[in-house]
């Protein structure tokens, strides 16, 4: 068994009593290892990143526990996390343009983070900025060091931030949607570059896409509703998912190579709000199978009743093909 | 073609003054044809003009050059009240109904507001009860405000205003690309649907190659203010012609793993769109395409029909394959 560099049990994260957003996150990630997050707008994947992190919005709190190589980053002061972020865990958004300072020149940016995070003195700072930005498939880095992030275009300003985000060299990186808002052909080189980028470094992918996930995941962990529904091999989620909710999300995913054939299929009814009371599975009003066992919760188990590298939250499992359910 | 064109554009062209910089052509000789009844789509990266063109072909912008006609009628040539009744019949959604419905009024209200503008004379409330059943909206909805609804439900309610005073011709601009994927997929079905029960004709603006194999009777793509291939959605997935077409395909994500090709490769080299203030001479493309020759940094290659119906802008549009580059 690979030696896990994250491990979250039970994180959960709520705005008040009865206001809960993240309902109870298992979630690993192993060293090397790229996990994707994946699920739709408030399923609570950005905010259980952001609780990993110490970066939840006022108003928010976290509880349970997530291990970072031993290190609990739950409920730790700021003074240890700021040593943690950056240092431990690096972190790239979607907006670059929030991440980034507008007034700054990117190399000086970048020769920041080097002051911060090294004890290099400043030319070689200056000498590592430009190795950095060389590194993410920046032209001419010594020109565009000089330049200042509205200067760029989104896919070089987002190339900034991975580089900035690797620069104190992370155990692991965290990527908020990084290329949602990108062209597909700068996408497909974003991806690229953090597939390569990220070899030797632990990546949590959050993203709504499955697509995405297909290009860049290892392992993907599927969030409904403020939990982790289930989680596999890349190649087994996406062809035969196993939980209800994952085979309706990848079925109505509109593909390119298929001549479309009437309506797409849709999931009926809505996601329950924050706060929501949810008996039982969270996906059984919604649920085509659902039984009178769905009235109490299905815990996240594998085959042997762990989680192990695949686990589902359902007591009625799927266990066909998709390619065969859309058939 | 079969039916009748309700949307004829010709040569259009948009320059815009870059303070200090020159001429920005944002749109350099375009022509498309939309069959009444059906959907074009006009796909290509953010940048290359699709928006510019979309608003163009609604009158919401002035041309620099070029004819547009809806129904047989020059729309650019039209007085300011000619022109408002005819905006009637053709209508903008957009990719986020925050920028074009008024977030303080009712759904209610906002659904009305055309109609009003308009002299609607009938039974107003009974309309809106109409409009929100079309779109499959509660009528419990009518009294909320936008801010108290899902992404979903707010692009159905700009969708309800869109088609108040029975449109013939919508331009949707990225209608679904803020939306989840299962919320989407009920957006673009709710589209379809109206498209049939009502007859219009939409042109379709997206960035989703996979939505618009779903959507779109044809398919014209975009680079750098110009058509580079148009044709059936069906032909053009198929067997893309244009090199631009065929990387575009090959990068659009698909949810699966799939064995990484050559053109996958390919995408990961090309690098990003040049600046529409500096295009490159000869094929706009040039610069990008890994099958360029002297020929295509010199010549400029017209939008020509191929034997299939097809018209693609690539002298090599017969035999050009990047995969095989």
């Amino acid at each position: 068994m690979t030696e896990q560099l994250l491990e979250a049990r039970d994180l959960r994260v709520d705005f008040g009593p009865g206001r809960e957003a993240v309902r109870g996150v298992d979630l690993t990630v192993a060293r090397g290892e790229t996990v994707a997050l994946v699920g739709e707008s408030g399923c609570g994947k950005s905010l259980s990143a952001l609780a990993l992190m110490d970066l939840l919005p006022p108003g928010a709190r976290a509880t349970g526990s997530a291990l970072l190589g031993g290190t609990e980053l739950i409920g730790r002061d700021e003074r240890v996390m700021r040593r943690v972020r950056g240092n431990r865990i690096g972190m790239i958004f979607q907006d670059p343009m929030s991440a980034l300072n507008p007034t700054t020149a990117v190399g000086a940016q970048i020769a920041e983070v080097l002051a911060i995070h090294t004890s290099m003195r400043r030319p070689a700072r200056r000498r590592r900025a430009l190795e950095l930005l060389e590194s993410v498939g920046i032209p001419d880095p010594a020109v565009r060091a000089k330049q200042m992030p509205h200067e760029l275009s989104g896919g070089m300003r987002q190339r900034v931030m991975i580089s900035i985000a690797l620069a104190g060299e992370p155990e692991l990186l965290i990527a908020d949607e990084p290329t949602t808002a990108l062209d597909v052909t700068v996408q497909a080189q974003v991806l690229a570059l953090l597939r390569e980028r990220t070899r030797d470094t632990a990546l949590l992918f959050i993203t709504h896409d499955m697509g995405v996930v297909a290009e860049i995941a290892d392992r993907v962990a599927v969030m409904y509703a403020g939990s982790v529904v289930e989680t596999g091999p890349v190649a087994q989620v996406l062809e035969s998912p196993r939980h209800p909710y994952t085979s309706a999300l990848l079925r109505s995913v509109p593909d390119p190579d298929r001549p479309a054939t009437g309506d797409l299929p849709t999931i009926p009814g809505q996601v329950p709000s924050v706060g929501e009371h949810i008996e039982g599975c969270p996906f059984r009003p919604r649920c085509g199978n659902a039984t009178e066992e769905c009235l109490t919760a299905p815990a996240l188990v594998g085959e042997a009743g762990v989680i192990g590298p695949s686990a589902v939250a359902c007591w009625n499992p799927r266990t066909d093909l998709l390619s065969e359910a859309i058939r | 073609m079969t039916g009748q064109d309700l949307v004829v554009a010709e040569g259009l062209v948009k320059r815009y003054d870059v303070r200090g910089r020159g001429t920005l052509t944002a749109v350099d000789g375009v022509d498309l044809r939309i069959e009444k009844g059906t959907t074009l789509a006009l796909v290509g990266e953010s940048g290359c003009g699709k928006s510019t063109t979309g608003r163009l072909l609604l009158a919401l912008e002035r041309l620099s050059a070029g004819r547009v006609t809806i129904g047989g009628e020059s729309i650019h040539d039209l007085g300011k009240r000619e022109l408002r009744t005819l905006r009637r019949k053709m209508q903008p959604v957009f990719q986020d109904p925050y920028d074009s419905i008024n977030g303080r009024l009712t759904v209610e209200r906002i659904i009305a507001e055309p109609l009003r503008v308009h002299r609607f004379d009938g039974d107003l409330a009974g309309k809106v009860g109409e409009l929100l059943d079309a779109v499959n909206l509660a009528p419990a909805l009518a009294r909320r405000f936008p801010h108290e609804l899902s992404g979903g439900q707010r692009q159905r309610v700009a969708i309800a205003r869109a088609i108040a005073l029975d449109p013939e011709f919508v331009v949707c601009d990225e209608p679904v690309s803020a939306l989840d994927v299962s919320v989407q997929a009920q957006v673009v079905n709710l589209l379809r649907g109206l498209q049939s029960e009502r007859g219009l004709t939409y042109l379709f603006i997206s960035h989703d190659l996979a939505l618009v194999r779903y959507l779109a009777q044809r398919t014209a793509v975009m680079y750098l203010g110009r058509i580079v291939e148009e044709g059936p959605t069906e032909r053009v997935f198929a067997d893309p012609r244009h090199p631009y077409t065929q990387l575009l395909l090959a990068a659009a994500p698909r949810p699966r793993v799939r064995e990484h090709d050559k053109v996958a490769a390919t995408v990961r080299s090309i690098g990003e769109l040049p600046s529409p203030l500096s295009r490159p001479s000869g094929c706009a493309f040039s610069s990008r395409c890994p099958l360029a020759t002297d020929r295509c940094h010199e010549e400029t290659p017209v939008l020509r029909v191929l034997d299939d119906g097809r018209s693609a802008a690539c002298h090599y549009a017969e035999t050009a394959e990047v995969g095989a580059a």
